[in-house]
């Protein structure tokens, strides 16, 4: 009964919720590029070989700030105090992409550092033999070998992003979480509703899952160490 | 070829080498000997430039180790880890042909040439397709070897050479360093393997609580079993 009905509500309501997992899937992606770039930088600059006191402290604070708030907290304080503190007026997508890449950032930042240092360090020896730059060392002896160390965790951070992006219906962004609320106070049955939104969801991460998977499968020859 | 003058590695509080004087001769096949922790890692990491922050001097042909520049550095000196450090995500042929094409320039062509022509004399041209974790101990450090000599360097320093190896991987090591030694290339090792160490040497080192207590030049007549380099291989033979 609950299956027909949901079936009913979401073709009713087909082209607004296809809109609304159009902008989930955008917004979540451009927090990931966000979080990918400079998570990566940061990872590189605090692993155990290249760690600095100049910069170590920042990104270390950084982490330390943005892990230990809720993304909430976050998306609050861009979409609604950061335009105080800089006059820059930003729309909802606008401070949803940023909130959420912020906090993307320090996420990656750690899955990198940990995965970089999971690299024996002989390889960074080796590659200093072999007359490598410390560039070309990272680039490619050291990255590679990451990725393969990474890509679970990384995988993991990709579907909490997309699922966290269901917080931005908080600032009326109109994703597939604010869309289904509209939807849920104009038909008033929320189960139905709900119940196809996390059907939305469900899909949209197995499909990053199983895409993970098979990226896992390429990566799998060769990389043991011994 | 190498030497290293009054040579003292210290890390934070401690001393890790001290006052080492060594000579590595072209073409001859020198060892470091010693207990575990004695400084054998350390002193042949001093020599690859691996370790900066030592007091002293290590000059390769008069000058300073650390005032080559990377493209003479990979020429003068090349070295064989005790775990190989293989890159394990590049197969046999790609560990020998990148460092030439990164460190050198070469031309991807010609490294695979020379990657080819090198795994070939040792034996691992049916292997060159496979990646590191697919072959045995002595494989892995026979590729280790390649990687190292397709860099041509006029030096190369082994790390417990033997450690991981059968008695029958060990003699086909024997015979690999012995063919190096004659082509013109130097070799320091650090070893605990009394066959290695008595079938191959022209030099001994006795390194002890990080300073050389012994030494020994084989051109100079047998072993005295009762200096302290024969009191040691004495004690590892038993």
């Amino acid at each position: 009964m609950t299956v027909s009905k949901t079936c009913a509500v979401m073709y009713a309501w087909l082209p607004l919720i296809v809109q609304g997992t159009v902008m989930t899937v955008v917004v979540s992606c451009c927090a990931l590029l966000i979080g990918l770039c400079f998570g990566v930088i940061f990872g590189i600059g605090n692993c155990n070989r290249l760690k600095h006191v100049a910069w170590n402290w920042f990104i270390n604070f950084y982490v330390v700030v943005i892990r230990g708030t809720p993304v909430y907290v976050q998306v609050l304080i861009v979409y609604y105090a950061l335009p105080d503190v800089t006059g820059i007026n930003l729309n909802a997508l606008e401070a949803g992409v940023i909130a959420l890449g912020c906090n993307s950032i320090a996420y990656v930042t750690e899955i990198v550092r940990g995965g970089i240092n999971t690299v024996p360090g002989g390889q960074w020896d080796a590659a200093y033999v072999l007359g490598y730059s410390q560039i070309k060392t990272l680039a490619l002896v050291i990255l590679p070998q990451t990725l393969k160390n990474i890509l679970p965790a990384l995988i993991n951070e990709v579907t909490a992003l997309l699922k966290e992006s269901s917080i931005l219906s908080a600032i009326g962004l109109l994703e597939v979480m604010r869309v289904a609320i509209n939807i849920s106070e104009k038909t008033l049955d929320p189960m139905s509703v709900y119940l196809g939104i996390a059907l939305i969801y469900l899909g949209l991460t197995t499909s990053i899952s199983l895409v993970a998977k098979k990226i896992e499968k390429m990566l799998e020859v060769g990389h043991d160490y011994h | 070829m190498i030497t290293t003058k009054n040579l003292t590695l210290k890390f934070k509080q401690a001393t890790i080498l001290q006052n080492i004087s060594v000579t590595l001769h072209k073409g001859h096949i020198t060892a470091f000997i010693g207990k575990s922790g004695a400084g054998k890692t350390s002193l042949l990491k001093c020599l690859a430039n691996l370790y900066h922050g030592f007091s002293g001097d290590a000059l390769y042909q008069g000058k300073p180790l650390n005032s080559l520049t990377t493209q003479q550095r990979v020429h003068a000196v090349g070295f064989v880890f005790q775990q190989f450090n293989l890159f394990p995500h590049l197969t046999v042929v790609q560990n020998c042909v990148q460092p030439q094409v990164t460190a050198l320039g070469t031309s991807q062509q010609q490294a695979q040439k020379k990657a080819s022509e090198v795994l070939a004399c040792l034996g691992l041209s049916a292997c060159e397709h496979v990646y590191p974790n697919q072959l045995s101990g002595g494989q892995q450090q026979r590729v280790a070897i390649a990687r190292a000599l397709v860099l041509e360097p006029q030096v190369l320093l082994f790390d417990e050479p033997s450690s991981a190896l059968d008695p029958q991987a060990t003699q086909a090591l024997a015979q690999v360093l012995k063919d190096l030694s004659k082509t013109g290339i130097t070799i320091g090792l650090c070893s605990h393997d009394v066959v290695l160490i008595k079938e191959l040497l022209d030099c001994v080192y006795l390194i002890d609580g990080g300073t050389v207590v012994d030494q020994h030049y084989m051109s100079d007549g047998a072993l005295c079993t009762t200096s302290l380099i024969g009191q040691f291989l004495g004690k590892l033979e038993e």
